[in-house]
């Protein structure tokens, strides 16, 4: 079939620089062009000893994690508070969360630069905490409130009905049924905080983190070490994805759109 | 004693709105004061000034950079959008794969760096490409212009953008039922003529919102011109960049930004314009909910 | 037959929602338990109702009263009063055994006694053998029976249905509305149903509360509230019938008697507080007309053209033109002693006194 032969091609091109780059991680040679002479593990064995490198993956981790504890703390709410609004309330979260998204990194970048400036607050790893919320909050509520659509508000009032008080519907219907998306939301937060460049090169005054480093490296030289790196970093990115989708494949999480069809 | 439900919505989204509202507001806000302000010996003075905006649009350089902007990112968001539609076709009416789900979320999170390091190690003068085409006998000599040209900036950032623009095709298809299309069908329409006079209308506004989109991501994006473009690879982002960083006349970058956004704005609405005369986007008043 | 208990009292209930009034003028009186069903097209405040019923909305001005106690400033959760949703609401993060549970478990009870209980429950509803399936993994039947299983598990006073047959098809439809009267048999409490569909109303109702426009219009047993429908509105919402557009020209000891303008007369024997001149509807329902004068003392008749008639295997529906050329539905029931009258043919119509209906104009 013609559409499925195009669809395999467009995958292919989106698919093939990820494999070239994985494949010359592990090329023998400095060279990163065919013929392939042989397989190594040298790359590799060099990045573990960079004591740069391992800084700012550290760092890399750590802003990723406060990144996701800050978003998933203020999303889990404002998802909450969703649930609660009229459609005015909803609009002005709605339209806060998606503009930034609509906005290249560039704008919020500078735009974050100024404010720190203007504020006097100094260019460290809270800076780039901040600005990384400021991204990755309205991706969390972006995807939040595509799953809460489908919360039958009703089953908050069976449960009130059924004599459970405010508390006790929240701890044993509400939050166990939006958990699962707040976790892997919180989950794609630290992804996106672990690979952003753009905004960060603004707001992280000295600090280096990994994209940064990554950066620096590209701009240096072309070796199979920046591919054994983006080979941990893909490997990386596939093991949260891996993650968030377990978490999704929950039964529980199942189960939020399972309202009886009309 | 229970709070009312509005209350407690407010009350409990408010934390997230304050957030945005100091972080990306108030920001902006003074972003666009600074547009105004001037800027003497590495100092912004607060000021009311037009020269940062009028020196920008007199000047020969911030047109040829935002012309090449704008020409990069069009013909990203077409190409884009051109290979972004069978894919959500196929995974909105075809097969719902996963697999094809996944492989798509994959490139999405793989390192935005990585992917330009790989573009350019792919069309690099030794890269696989050329090694590659010498192989075949197709090109006799390495060809040196797949790096640093227009072509390797479009091609990345396609390749970049794509995954993105698949996502937001999918989901503006996904409010379009099978059925329409089964109906075409069945009333004598190819299935290209199918998709061109029943799915495209129908899923206009949510197509021109996936290409702006990507238009807008793209013609801002500075980093990829600036590592694969060589030359051409020099954008208003580009410039607006290093405004705040080498040059540092922030206030002149500020109104750059501004112009870019405006810029963006008009295209936005040019192309609507076009849709809606050409009749390929229908405004329809939204229903009414029935109380 | 012994008095009724009231359980649910309502006294001059009014509720608005800012500028929109839901409901008004609302006087009801629910005894224990009887099935009552609250009827109306949607947006009649039905729902409305039943919701500040369950505590969900509380009344704008007016007393609600359960078992004699104003229960204006009692939460929904310690009203003795359970609720089976439109859709349900069951909760998918739990199973079926869970969902029932749920409201014990808030209680706090005893787990024997919960396993005990919910137990008993899943047998009623004939759900043992799913008791530890998840909601996505039950049918639209199987649905409706947890969610009445995990209402009535906490022995409500009363029980609240809303629509709940209205997400499923018709053969599990008429199945449930079975089911549920033997469930009301065999627990007892009373039932508050909502619907916007006659049919089910009549089926399971003791009695009907017919609303429109937020306010009752009649409340009566399910075939009085047919047979005697009391305005114009109640006559057409509940099943099919004739209307004749009539004014009064008599009212006496016989019964009141109404002309339409071309001269064809009714006599009725449920027309009494009209007097001459009053323009009356004339309501009669299609199965009321006949081809046979059955009963010569009291029947009225007319003539007309059959135009068209429908075999629905036992019944037949004629459509006939009268001579004024209004145009009439009649059902007649198959029967060997009388041959109906071909399409085309002239035919005398005939009705019976007691069968005609006169209701004020709307």
């Amino acid at each position: 079939m013609l559409l499925r032969l195009v669809v395999w091609t467009i995958l292919a091109f989106l698919v093939a620089p990820l494999i070239i780059i994985v494949l010359f991680s592990f090329h023998a040679s400095a060279s990163l062009s065919f013929p392939f002479t042989g397989f190594s593990l040298r790359w590799y064995q060099e990045i573990f000893g960079n004591t740069q490198l391992a800084g700012a993956v550290t760092k890399s981790l750590i802003i990723a994690f406060f990144t996701a504890l800050i978003t998933l703390v203020l999303g889990a709410s404002a998802s909450l508070g969703w649930l609660r609004l009229d459609r005015i309330g909803r609009a002005v979260i709605e339209a806060m969360s998606v503009t930034p998204i609509a906005l290249p990194g560039l704008f919020v970048g500078v735009s974050l630069l100024v404010l720190f400036a203007q504020a006097g607050i100094r260019l460290s790893t809270l800076t780039i905490v901040i600005s990384h919320v400021v991204i990755a909050l309205p991706i969390l509520i972006v995807a939040m409130k595509a799953r809460l659509a489908l919360f039958d508000p009703s089953l908050e009032e069976a449960a009130r009905d059924l004599g459970a008080s405010q508390r006790q519907t929240f701890a044993r219907v509400t939050l166990p049924l939006i958990a699962p998306t707040l976790i892997s939301s919180a989950i794609l937060a630290f992804a996106v905080s672990f690979d952003e460049f753009v905004v960060t090169s603004f707001v992280a005054g000295t600090e280096t983190t990994l994209p940064m480093y990554i950066w620096s490296m590209m701009r240096r030289t072309v070796t199979p070490m920046v591919n054994a790196i983006s080979t941990l970093v893909l490997l990386f990115s596939v093991a949260i994805l891996l993650g968030a989708w377990l978490i999704g494949r929950l039964r529980r999480q199942s189960a939020i759109s399972a309202r009886a069809e009309p | 004693m229970s709070l009312s439900k509005s209350v407690t919505g407010s009350l409990l989204s408010a934390p997230t709105v304050l957030y945005m509202a100091v972080f990306f507001i108030v920001p902006s806000l003074i972003l666009f004061a600074y547009s105004f302000w001037s800027a003497a010996s590495y100092q912004v003075v607060p000021d009311f000034v037009l020269k940062n905006y009028l020196g920008s649009l007199t000047s020969p350089l911030f047109w040829k950079v935002t012309f090449n902007a704008i020409s990069i990112g069009l013909w990203t968001a077409t190409i884009t959008l051109i290979l972004a539609i069978p894919v959500a076709y196929y995974l909105v009416y075809v097969a719902r794969s996963q697999t094809i789900l996944y492989l798509i979320l994959l490139t999405w999170f793989s390192s935005y760096l990585v992917r330009i390091y790989a573009w350019r190690t792919l069309l690099g003068t030794n890269g696989v490409l050329n090694t590659v085409l010498l192989q075949l006998g197709i090109i006799d000599h390495p060809v040196g212009a797949f790096l640093f040209s227009s072509f390797a900036v479009t091609i990345t950032l396609v390749h970049i953008y794509l995954p993105f623009c698949i996502l937001l095709v999918v989901a503006s298809l996904s409010e379009i039922k099978r059925d329409l299309i089964d109906a075409a069908r069945d009333l004598g329409t190819s299935s290209i003529g199918a998709f061109c006079k029943v799915i495209a209308p129908n899923a206009a506004n949510g197509l021109i919102g996936a290409f702006m989109l990507t238009f807008i991501l793209v013609a801002g994006d500075y980093v990829t011109p600036q590592m694969l473009g060589g030359s051409s690879g020099q954008t208003t982002g580009l410039l607006i960049a290093d405004q705040f960083r080498k040059t540092g006349n922030w206030p002149l970058g500020a109104a750059q930004a501004f112009l870019m956004f405006l810029v963006s704005l008009a295209i936005y609405f040019a192309l609507l314009t076009a849709g809606r005369m050409s009749g390929l986007v229908v405004h329809r008043p939204r229903k009414k909910k029935e109380a | 037959m012994k008095a009724p208990t009231p359980i649910i009292e309502i006294r001059d209930g009014k509720k608005s929602f800012g500028s929109f009034v839901a409901l008004e003028n609302i006087n009801l009186t629910i005894h224990e338990g009887e099935i009552l069903t609250l009827l109306g097209p949607s947006g009649c405040g039905k729902t409305t109702l039943m919701r500040l019923i369950a505590g969900f909305e509380g009344l704008t001005s007016g007393t609600l009263r359960v078992s004699g106690e104003d229960v204006a400033a009692v939460p929904p959760e310690r009203r003795p009063v359970n609720m089976v949703f439109q859709r349900y609401a069951l909760f998918p993060h739990l199973d079926v055994f869970e969902n029932v549970a749920f409201g014990l478990k808030v209680k706090g009870l005893a787990k024997s006694e919960i396993t005990e209980r919910v137990k008993r429950m899943l047998h009623i509803v004939q759900l043992e053998s799913l008791a530890n399936r998840y909601i996505d993994e039950l049918s639209g039947g199987q649905c409706q029976r947890v969610a009445l299983a995990r209402a009535l598990v906490n022995e409500p006073k009363v029980l609240l249905l809303d629509e709940p047959l209205a997400a499923l098809d018709l053969k599990i439809r008429q199945h449930m509305l079975a089911e549920m009267k033997r469930i009301h048999a065999e627990t007892g409490a009373t039932f508050i149903y909502v619907t916007h569909d006659q049919d089910e109303a009549m089926i399971l109702s003791d009695r009907v509360v017919l609303m429109e426009k937020g306010r009752i219009v009649q409340i009566d047993r399910p075939e009085d509230m047919y047979a005697r429908p009391k305005s114009l509105f109640a006559a057409k919402f509940l099943g099919e019938t004739n209307l004749f557009e009539t004014a009064v020209a008599d009212s006496g000891a016989q019964g009141t008697v109404a002309k339409t303008a071309s001269g064809i007369g009714f006599l009725s024997r449920n027309g009494a507080g009209h007097k001459a001149g009053d323009k009356v509807v004339v309501s009669i329902r299609p199965e009321s007309f006949s081809f046979a004068n059955n009963d010569e003392g009291s029947s009225q008749k007319t003539q007309g053209q059959v135009e068209d008639v429908v075999f629905i295997g036992s019944r037949s529906f004629y459509t006939v033109r009268l001579d004024d050329q209004a145009k009439i539905r009649i059902q007649v029931q198959r029967n060997g002693r009388v041959k109906p009258p071909e399409p085309g043919s002239r035919a005398t119509i005939y009705w019976d006194a007691d069968n005609v209906v006169m209701l004020p104009q709307a």
